[in-house]
C-alpha cells in the first residue's frame, strides 16, 4: 500500500509535465504527421472547400524533388564547416580560459556574448561587416593594405554559404566552449600531474589524457550542435536570404528549413510542408545518432 | 450590523454585474492594425486626435511584409482575425485577398458619403470578384529615376530612350570611371517585370497564358540584358545578387540609372539620407514606355469583431489630413487626385510632368491570381541563378513559364 502511494505521488508529481507534453508536443506532432498525409492548402482549396487524404504522396513528392535534395546537400555542407571549426575552435577557447589568468572572469563572459545575442542579430550584423560597398571587414582589410579595392564577399553562391557557416560558427562556438570548459574542469588534476611527472609533452598530455576524457562532453557538444546546425533558419534568413523585408529567399542558402518555410508559410502548403518537416526530423535523427554512435564506439 | 454589510456586498456585485453593460455604448474601443512598416501612421499627433475624437484606440503591429502575409494567412485559414484592420500591400493581392481574407467594401462605401470614394484612385484594382476589397492609399506605379549630373559627366545630357542605350551609357559610366556600378537593379522579379514591359511585352493573355516566354518575345530580351548587366558588363554591384531592393545601395551613392518608385524623388533629392541628392529626376520608362503599379489599399479583416471601428479608422487613414502626413513623411503619393492637385499646386510634388505622362502608360500584372505570391518566388529564383551563370536567359524564361503553367493548374483544379 505504501509503494502504491509513492507511485501515485510520482505520477502527480510528473501529470503536470506530461500533460504539457501531450498538449504542446505529441499532440502537434501526431497532428502534422497527420496533416502530412492530405493536400492542405488554404489557399487553393478556399475558406469553404476541406483538404484531402492522399496517402503518401507528399513524402513521394518530396523524395522525388531536385531541389528537396539540393537543399539537403547545402545543409550537409553547411554542417561540414561548422561542425569542425566550432568545435575546435569552441575547445581552443575552453582551454585558454581554463588557465589561470588575470582578468579570465570577465573574459569567460565576454567569450559568451555572442551566444546570448539572438541569431537573427548575429546574421545582420555580419552582413554589414561584409557588405561590398561599406562592410568593415572591407574596411579594416584596406586599412591594413591588405587588398586594394573592395571585395563583394556574398557575391558567388559557394561564399554565401561559407559566410553563413562563419556567422552561425560565430553565434554557436560559445555553447561548445562552455560544454567543453565544464569538462575540463571536472578533469582530476592529479592524472594530468602524473602525466607531466612521467615526462609527456603537453601535446601529448592533451592526446592522451585530457582529449579522452573530454570525448563524452565533445560528443554532447557535436550532437546538440548538429541538430542546431541541421536546422539553420535565422542566420541564413538575416544574412542571404530574406533580409529586412522579407520577400526574397535566396536559392543558393536554401537550406532543408529554410525550403520548409517556403512551402510552409509562402506557399502555404502546409501537407507538403508537414511532410517535409518530418523527413527533416528523419534526416536529422538519423545522422545524428550516426555520429553519436560513431563516437561512442571509439571508446566515449 | 450584519444586515448592512449583506446590503452593501450585494450593491457592490450588482454594480460589478451592471456596470460593463452601462460601459459598453460610450467605452473606448480597442482595434488592431496590422501593417508594413512603412504604412505606420506617421504623425502621431494626428492619430491621437483621431482617438479622442472617436473614442477608437489603434494598437499598430508593424511587420515586415511576408511575416505580415504570414500572419494573415495562418490567422485567416483558422477563421480568425490577424488584425481588424490590414495594410494591402505588394503581394497581399495574391496572398490576401484573392484567398478572401478581407471583408468586402461595397456596401459601407456606398453609405459613406464622407469618405468620397470618387476621388480616390485606382479603386478598379481593389475590385476583386465584383467586390470592393480595400481602399486605395497611396498610388505607386513602378518607376526609374537617374542621377542627371552623373550622366551628363559622362557626356549625356538626356538619359536613355531604349535599354539598348541604356546598356551603353553604362558601359561608358563604368570605362569614364563615373560611376562602378551606374544601374542599381535588383536580381529580383520586379526588375526584369519593369524590363519587360517597358519593352513592350503584355507579359500574359486574356486568358493567364505566359505570352512572356513566346520565341523572340521582348521579355526574353529584356532578361537578357539584365543577366548582361550583372554577368557580362558589371554594371551592376554584385551586392545587388542578394539583396531584396537597390534603394538603399543608390541613396549609398551607388548608380547613375535607379529602379525606384511614384514619389521616389522626395526620398532620393533629401540630403539627410541620400548622397544623390539634389540630382535624382524621373525618366519615363525606355521604349514602350510601359510599367504595373504597386498601389496600396487598407481593408478589414474578414473574421473582425470590431468591423465598423474599423472602418472609422480606415476612412480616417485614407483622409487627405492623413494622406499628407504620409507623402511628407515618406513621399508615398496620395491616392485622392484633389490631393495630388493641391501637393502640385504647392509645388510639393517633385516630377509630376513625367508622373502624369507616366501614368498614361499602366499595365496591371495579374498581381490577384492566387498564384501570383509562390510564382514570383520562382521568377527571382530563375533570375539569380542565371545570373551566376547557372541558367541562360532563355533557360531562365522558360522555366518560369513553365512553374507558371504548373502552378495555374494547381490552383485550377
Amino acid at each position: 500500500m505504501r509503494i502504491r502511494s509513492e507511485e501515485r505521488t510520482a505520477y502527480l508529481a510528473i501529470l503536470p509535465v506530461g500533460l504539457l507534453l501531450v498538449f504542446f508536443v505529441y499532440y502537434p506532432a501526431i497532428s502534422t504527421f497527420l496533416l502530412g498525409l492530405t493536400d492542405a492548402n488554404p489557399r487553393v482549396q478556399g475558406l469553404e472547400g476541406s483538404a484531402h487524404f492522399i496517402g503518401l504522396r507528399n513524402y513521394v513528392q518530396t523524395l522525388g524533388s531536385s531541389e528537396f535534395w539540393a537543399s539537403v546537400w547545402r545543409t550537409v555542407l553547411i554542417v561540414l564547416m561548422v561542425l569542425p571549426l566550432e568545435l575546435v575552435i569552441g575547445l581552443a577557447a575552453a582551454m585558454i580560459l581554463n588557465e589561470p589568468f588575470r582578468g579570465r572572469a570577465v573574459l569567460r563572459t565576454i567569450a559568451i556574448v555572442p551566444w546570448m545575442l539572438p541569431p537573427l542579430v548575429n546574421g545582420f550584423m555580419w552582413s554589414w561587416i561584409l557588405n561590398g560597398d561599406y562592410g568593415a571587414l572591407n574596411g579594416l582589410l584596406y586599412q591594413l593594405h591588405l587588398v586594394s579595392s573592395y571585395h563583394h564577399w556574398l557575391a558567388s553562391p559557394s561564399a554565401q554559404l561559407f559566410w553563413v557557416a562563419v556567422a552561425q560558427v560565430w553565434t554557436r562556438f560559445p555553447f561548445a566552449m562552455v560544454v567543453l570548459l565544464a569538462a575540463l574542469q571536472s578533469i582530476p588534476q592529479d592524472v594530468v600531474e602524473a602525466a607531466r611527472v612521467d615526462g609527456a609533452r603537453p601535446a601529448q598530455v592533451f592526446r592522451a589524457v585530457t582529449f579522452p576524457m573530454l570525448l563524452p562532453a565533445f560528443t554532447v557538444a557535436m550532437a546538440v550542435e548538429f541538430i542546431v546546425t541541421f536546422q539553420i533558419f535565422d542566420v541564413i534568413w538575416s544574412l542571404t536570404a530574406g533580409g529586412a523585408a522579407g520577400q526574397v529567399i535566396n536559392p543558393f542558402t536554401k537550406a532543408v528549413m529554410i525550403l520548409n518555410y517556403e512551402v510552409v508559410f509562402r506557399n502555404l502548403d502546409l501537407g507538403l510542408g508537414s511532410a517535409i518537416a518530418y523527413l527533416i526530423l528523419v534526416l536529422s535523427m538519423g545522422v545524428g545518432y550516426v555520429f553519436v554512435r560513431m563516437l561512442y564506439e571509439r571508446g566515449a | 450590523m450584519k444586515v448592512r454589510y449583506r446590503t452593501i456586498l450585494v450593491l457592490a456585485l450588482a454594480i460589478a454585474l451592471v456596470w460593463p453593460a452601462l460601459g459598453r455604448g460610450g467605452a473606448p474601443q480597442t482595434i488592431t492594425f496590422l501593417t508594413a512598416p512603412w504604412g505606420v501612421p506617421p504623425d502621431q499627433a494626428l492619430l491621437k486626435s483621431f482617438e479622442a475624437r472617436s473614442g477608437i484606440t489603434v494598437q499598430i503591429i508593424s511587420a515586415p511584409s511576408a511575416e505580415m502575409y504570414t500572419k494573415v494567412q495562418v490567422a485567416s485559414a483558422g477563421r480568425r482575425a490577424p488584425a481588424d484592420v490590414i495594410f494591402l500591400t505588394e503581394e497581399a493581392p495574391s496572398f490576401i485577398v484573392a484567398p478572401g481574407y478581407t471583408e468586402p467594401l461595397d456596401a459601407r462605401v456606398a453609405k459613406s458619403a464622407d469618405l468620397n470614394a470618387g476621388d480616390i484612385e485606382r479603386m478598379d484594382f481593389w475590385t476583386v470578384g465584383g467586390k470592393i476589397q480595400g481602399i486605395t492609399t497611396y498610388v505607386q506605379m513602378v518607376m526609374m529615376d537617374y542621377n542627371a549630373k552623373r550622366l551628363r559627366a559622362a557626356g549625356f545630357n538626356t538619359p536613355a530612350a531604349t535599354w539598348d542605350e541604356l546598356r551603353r551609357q553604362s558601359v561608358a559610366l563604368k570605362q569614364k570611371g563615373v560611376d562602378q556600378y551606374p544601374v542599381a537593379f535588383g536580381a529580383i522579379d520586379w526588375s526584369w517585370f519593369l524590363m519587360s514591359l517597358s519593352a513592350g511585352d503584355p507579359m500574359f493573355d486574356g486568358s493567364l497564358n505566359p505570352v512572356f516566354s513566346n520565341s523572340g518575345s521582348p521579355a526574353r530580351k529584356a532578361m537578357a540584358t539584365l543577366l548582361g548587366f550583372f554577368a557580362t558588363d558589371k554594371v551592376i554591384t554584385p551586392d545587388l545578387l542578394t539583396k531584396v531592393t537597390p534603394h538603399d545601395v543608390f541613396m549609398g551613392g551607388t548608380g547613375v540609372y535607379h529602379q525606384a518608385w511614384q514619389g521616389s524623388l522626395a526620398v532620393m533629392n533629401n540630403a539627410k539620407i541620400s548622397k544623390q541628392a539634389p540630382d535624382v529626376q524621373y525618366l519615363l520608362m525606355p521604349e514602350r514606355h510601359f510599367t504595373w503599379s504597386l498601389d496600396a489599399a487598407i481593408g478589414l479583416s474578414r473574421f473582425s469583431g470590431k468591423k465598423d471601428a474599423g472602418w472609422e479608422f480606415l476612412k480616417w487613414y485614407v483622409s487627405p489630413e492623413n494622406q499628407r502626413a504620409i507623402y511628407t513623411a515618406v513621399g508615398l503619393v496620395p491616392s485622392r487626385k484633389s490631393l495630388q492637385q493641391a501637393l502640385n499646386a504647392e509645388g510639393a510634388i517633385q516630377g509630376f510632368d513625367i508622373m502624369a505622362e507616366q501614368a498614361k502608360y499602366v499595365h496591371q500584372l495579374p498581381r490577384t491570381v492566387k498564384w501570383w505570391g509562390p510564382w514570383t518566388q520562382s521568377v527571382t529564383e530563375a533570375i539569380r541563378k542565371a545570373a551566376q551563370g547557372q541558367l541562360t536567359a532563355d533557360a531562365a524564361v522558360d522555366a518560369v513559364a513553365k512553374r507558371w503553367n504548373e502552378l495555374k493548374a494547381q490552383y485550377k483544379q
